[in-house]
Parts: C-alpha cells; sequence; structure tokens
C-alpha cells in the first residue's frame, strides 16, 4: 500500500468515526490496526530507533480507543499520530 | 455581557424551570467529573470522566471541523423530525441545524444537565435555544418522557422521524441512549395501535366521550378516592388487579379470602368470574369503547363501583353505572372547566394500551405500594385466550388465537408460551413501568400461569394473601361515603358550560367553510391556469399559514375524530412524497377539510342528541 493509499484510508475512517458511524468506523480502525501492527514489525533498525516508540504510543492509544468504542478518540489519534507515523514510515523507508 | 449571562438569559425566554436548575448548579462541584481543555487549533472542548478514562465530547484536532463532518452524515428531508442525542459542545447541533429550515424539528436530549451547565458557562449557545424548531429534553427534568414524546410525535410523521447520536454519548449513557430511542418507539407504535383503534371505532370514541363529560358532571372522580384513601396506611394493604387472563380459574377462589384485606380492581372482562365466584370487586375499570355486552350479562351489577374514562362504553354507563369514579382527559378545554370548579385536575394517566394497565395505574396512583396480579396471563397459557366466562364470546379459542399475529415469550416456569403482539406490548409497558417504579413499588405476579414479566416477584396466590393481606379495611364502604363531585348548583352551571361547546362547533364550521371555499377558488384558477406561479406560491404561503391558526384551535381535537380517515390519508401520503404539485397539495388540503366538514356535522348531530337532551 502506497502512502498516499493509506493516508486517503485514514481520512476515510477518521470520516465515519467524526460521524459516528460504528459498525462502519470500527470495521476500518480494525483494518488499519492490523497495517500498523505489520509497518511497525517491518521497520528498519534505524527507524526503530529514530521514531519506534512513536509508533508504538500511537498503537496502543488507537487501541486502548477502540477497545473503549471511543470514536472521538479513534479518529483524532488517525488525524494526529497515526497521520504523522504513516509520514515518517513512508519517508524513512 | 458573559456567556453564561447571555445562554441563561436566552434559556430563561423559553424554559424557566431549565434556567433556574442551570443556575443552581455550581461547577466547581463537578470539577473533577468534567472540565474544559483547549483543542490543537485554539478552541475549547468539553470533557467527562467515566470510570478512569477521560472522554473528549469534541475532536482535540479540530472542533469546528468535526462538527461539520458529523452533519454532514444527514441528509434532512422536509418536515423531517430529528432527535439528537447529545449535546456537547453545541458545535455538531449548530451545523445540524444549519441544513434544517423551518418545516423540521430538532429534539435535543442531554443525559447530563451538569454537563450542560458546565458547557453555559464556555460555549454561546444562546442561538441554537432560541432557534424556534429546536426543543431540549433532560431527563431529569421530563420524568414523563411518553407524555412529552406525545406532544412531538403524531401519525402524520412517523415515517419522517430519525436518530442522531454524537460521538461517545452512546457508549457513556448507553442505557439512558437506549431508553430514549425505546421511548420514541414505543410512541410510533402508540401512534400506529391509535390508527387502528380510531378507524376501528370510528364516531363511536367522540360520542362516547361527549357522552362521559357529561355525565361526569354528577358523579365522583378517582382524586377523591385518592383523598379519603390518604387518611389510611396503604403501605400496609395490597391492591390486587384481576385480569382475564385463562389462569384466573386457577385461583380466583381465593380471592373471597382477600375481600376487605386488600383493594380489589377487576377489569371488565373478568367481572363475570370474580363475581361468580362471590366476590365483591372494590373497583371494576372498563375502558373498551366496544366492550361486549355479555361481559356484564346475567351477573347483578347494582353494587358495583365503576371506574370510567372517555372511551368507556356508553351503554355500560347507561344501564349499570350507579357509582362512577371518573378519570383522564376529555377535552382540554372541558379538563380545564372541571379543575376550575374543582381546584384540582382530573387525574389522567399515561395509557399502556390495555384496561389492565389501567387497573394497574390507578393502583399506584391511589396510593398502593403492593400490587398484586392475577389473571395477568399476557399469553395464550394452556392454549387459551381467557377466562372461561369469557371465552365463549370470542368465539373457539383455538379459532381466536390462529387469528393473531403470535409471538414467542418466556413463560413464568422458563418455558416458551405463545403470546400476540398486543400482550407483547401490554408486557413491555408493565415491565417499563414497574422498573421505573422499582425503588416504591413492590408487584407479586400471582397469575400461577403466563408470561414472564420482568421486575415482578413471581409467587402462588395462596401464599401472596397469607404474606400481604393481614391488615383490614372496608374500601367499599369508603368508597360509597364519598359524596358527587359537584354540588347541584355546580352541576347546573357545569351543564350550561359544556353546552357551550355548541357554540365553539358553529364558530369552527365557518373558518372550515372558508377555508373550503378559498381551496376550491383557488384550485379552479390553477385548473383554468388563470394566476402567474408567483401569485399561486404566496397564495398557497397564505393558506398554509391560515392551516397553522386552525391547527391550534382546541375543538380540532374533536372534530379530528370524526375526520380520522381524511388525516391519516394526509399523513401517508403528503410529506413522505418526494415531489407535489401544487394542484395536489391544493387537493390533499381540501380533502382533510372536507372531512373537517363531514366531522362538524357529525359532532353537532352528537351534541344534540347527547348534550342537548334532558
Amino acid at each position: 500500500m502506497s502512502e498516499n493509499e493509506l493516508q486517503e484510508k485514514i481520512s476515510e475512517a477518521a470520516l465515519v468515526l467524526y460521524q459516528n458511524k460504528e459498525r462502519e468506523a470500527m470495521q476500518q480502525v480494525k483494518e488499519l490496526l492490523l497495517i500498523f501492527q505489520s509497518m511497525i514489525q517491518n521497520q528498519t533498525k534505524e527507524q526503530m530507533e529514530t521514531g519506534g516508540n512513536f509508533a508504538l504510543l500511537m498503537q496502543r492509544e488507537l487501541l486502548e480507543n477502540y477497545k473503549s468504542l471511543d470514536m472521538i478518540g479513534m479518529a483524532d489519534c488517525l488525524m494526529e499520530k497515526a497521520t504523522l507515523f504513516t509520514q515518517f514510515y513512508f519517508q524513512n523507508k | 455581557m458573559e456567556i453564561f449571562e447571555k445562554n441563561i438569559a436566552a434559556i430563561e425566554q423559553r424554559y424557566e424551570l431549565l434556567a433556574e436548575k442551570i443556575r443552581k448548579i455550581d461547577i466547581d462541584m463537578v470539577a473533577g467529573r468534567m472540565g474544559i481543555e483547549m483543542a490543537a487549533n485554539g478552541l475549547q472542548i468539553p470533557w467527562v470522566k467515566s470510570g478512569k478514562r477521560i472522554w473528549r465530547l469534541n475532536s482535540r484536532q479540530n472542533p469546528q471541523e468535526a462538527a461539520e463532518i458529523y452533519a454532514d452524515r444527514y441528509q434532512i428531508r422536509m418536515y423531517g423530525i430529528y432527535f439528537i442525542f447529545g449535546f456537547s459542545d453545541g458545535r455538531s447541533v449548530r451545523e445540524f441545524l444549519k441544513k434544517c429550515d423551518d418545516t423540521n424539528l430538532i429534539v435535543i436530549c442531554e443525559p447530563d444537565l451538569e454537563l450542560f451547565a458546565m458547557n453555559c458557562h464556555y460555549f454561546e449557545i444562546s442561538d441554537i435555544i432560541q432557534e424556534k424548531n429546536v426543543i431540549p429534553y433532560f431527563t431529569e427534568l421530563e420524568h414523563d418522557m411518553d407524555a412529552f414524546l406525545s406532544k412531538i410525535i403524531d401519525y402524520t410523521r412517523i415515517k419522517l422521524l430519525e436518530f442522531c447520536i454524537l460521538p461517545g454519548y452512546d457508549v457513556l449513557h448507553n442505557e439512558l441512549c437506549e431508553n430514549f430511542m425505546d421511548g420514541v418507539v414505543d410512541r410510533i407504535r402508540n401512534e400506529l395501535v391509535n390508527k387502528s383503534t380510531g378507524m376501528a371505532f370510528e364516531r363511536l370514541i367522540p360520542q362516547h366521550t361527549l357522552y362521559h363529560m357529561k355525565n361526569m358532571i354528577y358523579h365522583k372522580n378517582i382524586e377523591q378516592l385518592r383523598l379519603a384513601l390518604e387518611k389510611y396506611d396503604l403501605l400496609k394493604i395490597p391492591c390486587i388487579i384481576v385480569s382475564a387472563g385463562p389462569s384466573l380459574d386457577k385461583n380466583v377462589h381465593l380471592l373471597r379470602q382477600a375481600q376487605g384485606k386488600a383493594f380489589i380492581v377487576v377489569v371488565d372482562a373478568a367481572l363475570r368470574t370474580v363475581l361468580k365466584a362471590g366476590v365483591r370487586p372494590d373497583l371494576v375499570c372498563t375502558v373498551d369503547a366496544k366492550s361486549p355486552e355479555r361481559f356484564f350479562e346475567g351477573v347483578d351489577l347494582r353494587d358495583i363501583v365503576w371506574a370510567y374514562t372517555r372511551t368507556t362504553r356508553k351503554s355500560i354507563a347507561e344501564n349499570y353505572g350507579k357509582d362512577v369514579f371518573y378519570y383522564g382527559a376529555f377535552y382540554h378545554k372541558w379538563n380545564e372547566t372541571i379543575k376550575e370548579q374543582l381546584g384540582y385536575p382530573i387525574p389522567s394517566f399515561p395509557s399502556g394500551g390495555s384496561v389492565s394497565c389501567e387497573a394497574f395505574v390507578i393502583g399506584l396512583y391511589l396510593g398502593f405500594r403492593t400490587v398484586i396480579l392475577i389473571g395477568q396471563d399476557l399469553a395464550f397459557t394452556g392454549g387459551l385466550s381467557h377466562t372461561k366466562e369469557v371465552v365463549g364470546m370470542f368465539g373457539d379459542n383455538n379459532e381466536y388465537i390462529k387469528g393473531q399475529k403470535l409471538v414467542e415469550v418466556e413463560s413464568i416456569d422458563g418455558t416458551m408460551l405463545n403470546t400476540d403482539f398486543q400482550m407483547w406490548c401490554y408486557k413491555k409497558w408493565f415491565e417499563k413501568v414497574i422498573k421505573i417504579n422499582q425503588d416504591q413499588i413492590k408487584v407479586i405476579d400471582a397469575t400461577e400461569g403466563g408470561a414472564k414479566i420482568e421486575g415482578t416477584i413471581i409467587q402462588t396466590f395462596a401464599e401472596t394473601i397469607k404474606q400481604e393481606c393481614g391488615e383490614s379495611l372496608d374500601f367499599y364502604e369508603i368508597e360509597k361515603q364519598i359524596p358527587a363531585a359537584f354540588s347541584l348548583e355546580q352541576q347546573v352551571e357545569l351543564l350550561g358550560k359544556l353546552r357551550e361547546i355548541k357554540d365553539e362547533v358553529e364558530e369552527f364550521s365557518k373558518k372550515v367553510d372558508a377555508m373550503i371555499e378559498w381551496q376550491e377558488s383557488l384550485l379552479t384558477r390553477v385548473e383554468v391556469s388563470s394566476i402567474s406561479k408567483e401569485d399561486l406560491l404566496k397564495e398557497l404561503k397564505d393558506i398554509s399559514m391560515q392551516y397553522e391558526k386552525i391547527d391550534q384551535e382546541t375543538i380540532l381535537d374533536f372534530i379530528s375524530m370524526y375526520a380520522h380517515k381524511e388525516e391519516y390519508e394526509l399523513g401517508d401520503q403528503i410529506y413522505t412524497e418526494e415531489k407535489i404539485e401544487p394542484k395536489d397539495l391544493l387537493k390533499k388540503g381540501l380533502s382533510l377539510y372536507k372531512g373537517y366538514q363531514k366531522g362538524v356535522k357529525m359532532l353537532t348531530e352528537d351534541i344534540e342528541e347527547i348534550l342537548m337532551k334532558d
């Protein structure tokens, strides 16, 4: 998945989250969690050293909001941290 | 002016009680549970704490944009009614309102009054409060949700209702959110039932209403009974509601043991069974406008004390109604007149749809806190529909049951039983009322059969009598001692006032005739194309304004009962058709007004027959 495709997927998920379309939103976030998980595992040593903690923090926050069904919490996390992580990940790939 | 003062002034203009409550809330006291924080773009947002978790009620990134995104979700329909659960900082609601027009109605339910109060200090919301088509709803202020919703939801617009829940509110206030939605769904169901009832009974209900408005002048009311019983300690005495389910035959013989030790309320269909068991009820409820005459045949009804309401079959009252306690909403103006004379209103209760539901709320209203149900099967126990004294009246049981739409419910012993949709609704109603009053009442289901009613204690009737019926009180004697509600002088005065309704109908008739003439004239001009589009739209707008004025006339409540068919037809078509031509709109309006014209004629005939004759 390219950076643009992933950023678009993040924006789409944030949109349905802010709209409180719960079922649709939860499905999209579930997919993103798996994508981020795989991205974190595939990070280079260099990426891990510079942005490893940030990635884990983002993933933990998203997961915690996901478990609590906090739509706004998930959307904000996606719009802020997930977007930054995606940029960072693809820039340093 | 500060934000809070500006908001509170706007609230005060429309909702004094709400303003008063908000003023009393000290936001410093709630500081640990909720607060305000700054979003990334500098705007403020509210948060609340639930458990160990902080919930932001708008985006920490860009709250304004998040609000716009939320509102974008909805396609607003003309005449649509939107129930928004949650208010937060008001931004989403404001964006939502921008998409609405004056045909829409927006009901905002904020489940947390303290949060709303805090937000009044930080967010400018006076513009939202001032919108005429916005109605706020707070569970803490409006205890009777059904009464609140009944003012908003009517049949004509049930296809145009939509729920909108702000993010987080359905999780934070899950139960309240479900209750709110259930309340709306219940109201929709009631409207559908009312439609069927209205169509089935046609002219009977307004005729019975007129009859009882007159008859009640000479009788007593339920409030008098409540006041008479107030002197006694009803905490030690139960009220027994005797319904006509098939299980009544199992334990009605025990009812005599409770006579004088419980207040026995019997529904009309169970009356024969009860009288044949040698029991004299303390009160008999009969509500159905078509209660079969055979419920009352072949038994001695001379000593019966009745509870009547506006729908009660007229002939029952004419033949047997010597001692009657009235309750209910008849015609708003009449209830107001009666209230003025009495100094208190005639009690009126939210109806669950069946006579047993009414008997139950009467028991609670009178002050009983232990209610025992017998014959309350709410299901076809043993494949039967009613107590054997009633069975024959509805023909063969199998045939009767097959004719119903069946639903499966859990029985009191955990097995599954068939019931019909109506009884299922009654069961749900009982469960709701019991839940609302759970801390104040004890409800024992001593039916010994039928559907399990959540919230009740299930035990045998014998056990229940032993446990609950220890104190004696001669209710029947207390009832007999209560005089008629009005003196002879007041009775004469009230009859005179009641007869004034005839003049009111005549006045209304003129307005209806004028509207018909106006609409017919415009229709002719449209058909021969002698009116420009601009003039047509202007005249349609004037007609619509006149509709709204006439809609406010209280006598229309009465006329509507005679014009159900036309009103429901209008509701089925006018608001839901995507494109409606001015000509069709006019034709439909005309049809409604011709329905009213017919209603005026029938009401005038009934007033002559029922009210004007001595």
